[in-house]
């Protein structure tokens, strides 16, 4: 099985337990209509710490970048289509419908961390871990204000409702810290998942890695 | 100068960059465009003054966000923010004859069913941007669209809201498509079909990367095109721009030679880049584009169904003869029409037909929600089929594409009534044979009913090519002598007349036995006299297979691929289940096929309530309890639960009505704000499969509507789902409302961030941390 395979499992609950067959085939067929269909897209932008303050509320968000002198407002979309083919299996298939779903997720995050490598191209220094609004007392009310900033709208079409979701559905906002100096990498943690506002791990006060 | 004398020279040109001009002179990335009217009023007035002096014909007033949903926090309105930025636009213009425009973008939330806000909304903050400017404007542009809904309802709030003229630009990305999916192809059918003046493409890329997009649009319309690229892409470090001037002007060479009329500059352009085009538009004056004929067409939002051989129309979205489809369409039950539209999808279908007309429902409403509800999960384009022209209207309008309308007949009382509603929505339309005196049993009378049905068509101006004419089907057991004369009329229609036909297939062979050997053959024969829009059930493979035959014999499907795609692999029959499986097994292990085998063949001997209380609930609480237990997951628990769920159905299609072996009603609905559904429609899923009938008000419910809900089907279980902590607030609120009106029902909530105390403190019942838990307290409640 795939890294991102086992990720989608992690979503599911599995801990760990190998799928049976009927699972399996669909999450493989899910991992591949997602690609086809998904038109992943991101935008950022790098900018001086002083430049990016008043988008960076809370002091949780202060102390991840604590270190840095710059940061990157960093969005990322698998697009419209991810969410209409999940819609589409509500109808029919629930079963593969929570399977997309699973798989969408850790495809943005395994599409996330591409993105990172590509901007690590332009962007010289040590990066932190990705921090999103919503984690910590990071308001998720900075949604908007976030994607202004970015021009996320025009660029990659992503937009937020009224109650600050994202939409399209898989989607990420964050803050990356960047420092000339080696940042001590934490582990990953759920302060960059996109599944922190609904994981149920993380209301038991567990965590999907361990 | 008007717009219309303006179109009429060689070429027109438009302005460039704003926001990044204005940039240029402080403003910062992120504050909103349209407060600088206030702030840098002089400012405003400049970029719009340098765009003059570089020689635009056109520019447009700093209006593109000055709607109220992106106004909300800003402290202006938007009748302040658009008249100002007008009366900046009219003061730069002053002395010359540049023209100016109501400038409209996109809201900056995504309309359903992608996102939340609904079509009638976005046409309301349209209609409200369009009153407010249309007294100081020339002409109205809207551009930077990726929604080809949005769109819509913006050009339905121009032109229902004032008499001026209006362009319409879409944003496309590298992969020829919209960030919602829409095609080059289906934006220029709608649009055109709206009524637009101009149609073209804005923003996003280079001018080279938008050419084969542009390319598209010219090959289904015959408006004046337009083109306003960006100045390439800017760095996410510096900010800049990848394409100059010069380079932009030699790049747009492509687009006078294709024969593009407006020429324009978007993000990161300047004056200079408008110099610079107009310079090489004098050396190189754009080609004229002559008329041709589109061929016919219709569209979702992003898949085009060209008729350029026989496609298949899906007809069983139709109550006509159908018990369950009636009892759905009573219950509300969108899903089993969801379900319909699916199936015909699967089995090949190029366009659905839409009916919902029952006598005790209001199917104006009911055809709105349908068409919603499928142009939500299907791309593939809609006939609307109704005899009621307010029904008809209703659905064009919420139509997200160039549906088909069906349709009109020869009478002129029909004619007068349906032409316009197919005219003002740019839609295709069939027109039946038949009029006043019923339908003439000569193909020679029906052929002239067609001729009057194109001549009047035309007089609204719908051009021939969108009339498919019906030359209609009657059954061969009651008058056999009238096969010939259909089949005669469709070949007079098509050669003569020269437009496309449709014909329903099925009726052919009413009151006879073994039908589908008498539709097929009449469909071969039908299709070899001309027919191209055969209206069957896709589903039994015999019709669809007799198109996808056709196709192939007439040279349509080249080297045979498509046939191959759909039929190289098929199982001829589903195989029996193994000895060895049982009911419950099949139920368990999520076999849905064999569940439905094994219940039709255990009700040849078992009443339906001992099929449903001795094998299909215990297996389905075996499932359940295994899936507490971690020993399966939730995947395959709901496999087990769309196995009994097929089971139901099976019991369903014997039984007289649905009703009879409901274990009762619930009302369950995720709640407003919130649009995280999946968890809720797990729910709804194993609740059904255990004989409950749900009431799914679906997600961003309000409170009253709960409530409602709750009243009406006189409930005693109402289930709440939030998964945010921001929308936590809503579910107290409609809890609160819930005991306010004192109903007599109990309360189940659930959603990752909710907690068993938590719950309590907002006065729910129960709290379900699972969908199996919720399935174990409604049968503490129903038993």
């Amino acid at each position: 099985m795939t890294e991102i395979q086992k990720e989608a499992l992690r979503y599911l609950g599995y801990r760990g337990n190998q799928p049976d067959e009927a699972t399996y085939s669909l999450l493989c067929k899910a991992e591949k209509e997602l690609r086809e269909n998904a038109a992943m897209k991101y935008c950022y932008r790098a900018v001086n710490k002083s430049e990016a303050l008043p988008l960076l509320k809370g002091e949780d968000i202060m102390e991840h970048i604590r270190d840095c002198d710059r940061v990157i407002l960093f969005a990322a979309t698998l697009g419209v289509a991810a969410d209409s083919l999940i819609r589409r299996a509500e109808i029919s298939d629930m079963a593969y419908a929570v399977i997309l779903d699973s798989m969408a997720s850790a495809l943005i995050e395994e599409y996330c961390d591409s993105c990172e490598i590509e901007m690590k191209k332009a962007v010289k220094g040590y990066f932190t871990s990705r921090y999103s609004p919503g984690y910590g007392d990071y308001p998720i009310s900075e949604q908007e204000a976030f994607i202004a900033f970015l021009n996320a709208n025009k660029l990659i079409g992503l937009t937020a409702t009224e109650s600050h979701i994202l939409i399209p559905r898989k989607s990420v906002t964050a803050v990356i810290g960047v420092s000339d100096k080696p940042i001590e990498k934490r582990k990953r943690s759920c302060e960059s998942c996109n599944l922190r506002e609904t994981c149920k791990l993380r209301k038991e006060n567990k965590s999907c890695d361990n | 100068m008007t717009i219309k004398e303006l179109l009429e020279r060689d070429y027109v040109v438009l302005d460039g960059g704003f926001g990044t001009e204005l940039q240029k002179r402080g403003m910062e990335p992120g504050e909103t465009s349209e407060i600088m009217n206030f702030k840098r009023e002089e400012d405003v007035r400049a970029v719009l003054r340098s765009y003059i002096e570089a020689g635009s014909d056109i520019i447009s007033a700093n209006t593109f966000g000055a709607n109220r949903y992106k106004l909300k926090n800003e402290g202006h309105t938007t009748e302040e923010t658009v008249n100002k930025a007008l009366d900046i636009a009219r003061e730069a213009a002053k002395g010359t004859d540049t023209l100016v425009a109501l400038d409209i973008g996109p809201i900056g939330a995504l309309l359903e069913p992608a996102g939340t806000m609904t079509f009638e909304e976005a046409y309301d903050i349209f209609a409200e941007i369009v009153k407010a400017g249309r007294d100081k404007a020339d002409l109205i542009v809207i551009e930077t669209m990726t929604d080809l809904y949005e769109i819509k309802a913006a050009v339905l709030a121009a032109k229902e809201n004032s008499d001026l003229p209006v362009f319409s630009y879409m944003t496309f990305e590298k992969n020829g498509r919209t960030f919602t999916g829409v095609s080059p192809s289906a934006m220029a059918l709608t649009l055109s079909g709206l009524g637009v003046d101009a149609i073209g493409v804005n923003c996003s890329l280079a001018p080279d990367e938008l050419y084969e997009i542009t390319e598209e649009i010219s090959r289904f319309t015959n408006l004046p095109l337009v083109i306003k690229a960006n100045a390439g892409l800017p760095d996410p470090v510096t900010g800049a721009y990848s394409v100059g001037p010069e380079e932009f002007a030699e790049q747009y060479k492509r687009f006078s030679a294709l024969g593009v009329k407006v020429f324009g500059g978007c993000c990161g352009t300047s004056p200079d880049y408008i110099r610079a085009v107009i310079g090489m538009l004098k050396e190189n004056p754009p080609k004229k584009r002559e008329f041709k004929e589109i061929s016919p067409s219709v569209s979702s939002y992003s898949r085009t169904v060209t008729i350029d051989c026989p496609k298949i129309i899906g007809e069983r979205i139709n109550p006509t003869g159908k018990k369950l489809f009636k009892e759905a369409l009573r219950n509300n039950d969108i899903n089993y029409i969801l379900n319909q539209a699916l199936e015909q999808i699967n089995a090949g279908a190029d366009i659905l037909d839409v009916n919902v007309g029952l006598p005790e429902i209001d199917e104006k409403e009911m055809m709105i929600r349908v068409v919603k509800a499928l142009q939500s999960i299907t791309d593939l384009p809609l006939q609307i089929d109704s005899t009621k022209p307010e029904v008809i209207e209703a659905a064009l309008r919420v139509y997200n594409g160039k549906a088909i309308v069906n349709s009109v007949n020869g009478e002129q009382e029909s004619l007068d009534a349906i032409l316009p509603v197919v005219k003002k929505y740019g839609a295709s339309v069939v027109g039946l044979t038949l009029d006043s005196r019923g339908i003439p049993p000569t193909a020679e009378e029906r052929f002239e009913i067609a001729v009057k049905i194109v001549k009047e068509a035309e007089k609204y101006g719908i051009p021939k090519n969108d009339v498919y004419i019906d030359c209609l089907t009657l059954t061969a057991s009651t008058e056999q002598k009238a096969v010939p004369e259909t089949l005669k009329a469709v070949a007079l229609v098509k050669e003569r007349l020269g437009v496309k036909t449709v014909l329903g297939v099925s009726n052919i062979s009413f009151g006879l036995p073994c039908r589908e050997v008498i539709n097929s053959t009449f469909l071969s024969a039908a299709l070899y006299a001309g027919l191209d829009l055969p209206i069957i059930n896709p589903n039994i493979a015999a019709m669809s297979g007799a198109v996808f035959a056709f196709r192939l014999l007439s040279g349509a499907d080249e080297n045979s691929k498509d046939f191959i795609a759909r039929f190289g692999n098929t199982v001829q029959n589903a195989p029996a289940p193994k000895a060895e499986v049982t009911l419950s097994y099949a139920i368990e292990k999520g076999l849905k096929e064999d569940a439905a085998i094994l219940t039709r063949e255990k009700l040849k001997c078992t009443d339906a309530m001992d099929i449903i209380n001795l094998e299909l609930i215990p297996a389905l609480d075996r499932a359940g309890a295994d899936f507490e237990k971690g020993k399966i997951f939730l995947p395959q628990l709901i496999l087990s639960a769309n196995a009994a769920q097929a089971c139901f159905a099976v019991i369903k299609e014997k039984m007289s009505g649905g009703e009879q072996i409901s274990k009762g009603k619930i009302v369950i609905a995720t709640v407003k704000g919130d649009i995280h559904d999946i968890g809720k429609n797990i729910v709804k899923t194993l609740l059904e499969n255990y004989g409950y009938t749900v009431i799914d008000l679906g997600k961003d419910v309000p409170p009253e509507k709960v409530v409602a809900a709750a009243k009406e089907h006189d409930v005693r279980l109402v289930g709440l789902s939030a998964l945010m902590t921001t929308t936590l607030g809503a579910m107290e609120d409609t809890i609160k409302l819930i005991r306010d009106n004192s109903l007599d029902c109990k309360i189940v909530v659930g959603g990752a961030v909710l907690t068993k105390d938590y719950a309590e403190n907002i006065g729910a019942d129960f709290y379900a941390k699972d969908a199996k838990e919720t399935v174990d307290i409604a049968k503490s409640i129903y038993g």
